[in-house]
């Protein structure tokens, strides 16, 4: 599988997520200038972490703007796959590929510790390789992870099965005090309704290897190269 | 013709403002009572040079509120458009953009 890690101004998890694809599972990646406009060689598109723009006006929306957003959006329309890892979640966000929006976390505090989420659909091509209900360790690094959508918006995407992955326990259950930064119904992680486009906060690039703290990660990379969607 | 917009973004009324409440609860910290609420946003000023009218100028801004300077998942938007004071054009109260709170409210519910 072809992988391209987009770079914006200010992206900090580029090098991770192309050490992570490349190195670890030794996959063909590039990287992808904000500035570029073709995607064509490529079967899945990584939106990395960071702080794209300073997190300037909001946290994702001018890269949110970039020229190659459009490209991203033509590339999803066409069946791509399309993961936003933390900053590029908040990107999908602004840039309307995911239905929602980001706030600061609830108590206002920069979180930069392990967390465990809970696999609530194991039907993507995200997450083939989960259970239902599997409990992973990911790394989080977010001071803007408060995932918030309208009421509306909310039952829909939870109807149809769009809420990927919750914050939990390490046994599994999904409460308040497992979760870090207040998003609505501890969202983690949320996919579009054409089930290409996935947004998630924690960094699973970062938690390929046991030296790092956990390779629980590798069960959402290594799921996008379990099978291809049809391209 | 210059002319100086300017464009305040609030977090929508029911939105969780967690600023708003860190704020507060340090201006009670700070001793001051009967704050009822306190909600922050952004200020932002654009001078714009165009001969387009008033009306124009802010539908113009309004436009920039929608595709960039806000975001109507969370927040709301209000524009005022005025000759710009800084160009040495005399100062609003004859003119027909006026100084006063604009019914440009923007970010109707989705």
């Amino acid at each position: 599988m072809r992988f391209g890690v987009v770079v914006f101004p200010g992206s900090n998890c580029d090098l991770d997520a192309h050490h992570a694809l490349g190195a670890v599972l030794g996959q063909p990646v590039r990287y992808v200038w904000h500035r570029e406009t073709d995607l064509h060689d490529l079967d899945c598109v990584i939106l990395p972490g960071g702080f794209s723009y300073g997190d300037y006006l909001r946290a994702g929306a001018i890269a949110a703007r970039s020229p190659v957003m459009d490209a991203v959006g033509r590339f999803a329309e066409a069946g791509g796959l399309v993961i936003g890892i933390c900053n590029g979640f908040q990107i999908l966000l602004e840039a309307g590929l995911l239905p929602g929006a980001m706030q600061p976390n609830a108590d206002l505090l920069f979180h930069c510790e392990f967390v465990h989420v809970r696999v609530e659909n194991p039907a993507t091509p995200f997450t083939r390789l989960c259970r239902s209900g599997q409990v992973l360790r990911l790394a989080i690094a977010h001071a803007e992870g408060n995932y918030y959508a309208p009421p509306e918006a909310l039952q829909g995407l939870e109807e149809r099965g769009g809420v990927v992955f919750r914050y939990c326990t390490p046994e599994g259950e999904v409460l308040p005090e497992a979760n870090p930064n207040g998003s609505v119904a501890n969202v983690a992680g949320v996919i579009n309704e054409a089930g290409n486009v996935l947004g998630m906060m924690p960094h699973p690039e970062r938690c390929a290897e046991e030296v790092l703290g956990s390779a629980d990660g590798r069960f959402i990379l290594e799921s996008l190269l379990a099978g291809r969607t049809g391209r | 013709m210059a002319w100086l917009a300017k464009v305040i973004v609030m977090p929508r009324p029911g939105v969780l403002d967690p600023q708003g409440q860190a704020v507060r609860g340090a201006l009670a910290t700070l001793g001051y009572a009967g704050i009822r609420d306190v909600r922050v946003g952004k200020y932002v000023e654009l001078r714009l040079d165009t001969e387009a009218e008033a009306g124009t100028v802010r539908e113009q801004v309004e436009d920039m509120c929608r595709r960039l300077l806000a975001n109507p998942v969370i927040e709301e938007f209000r524009v005022v458009v005025e000759p710009d004071p800084a160009s040495g054009v005399p100062a609003a109260g004859a003119g027909t953009a006026g100084a006063a709170p604009a019914a440009g409210t923007g970010g109707s519910r989705p």
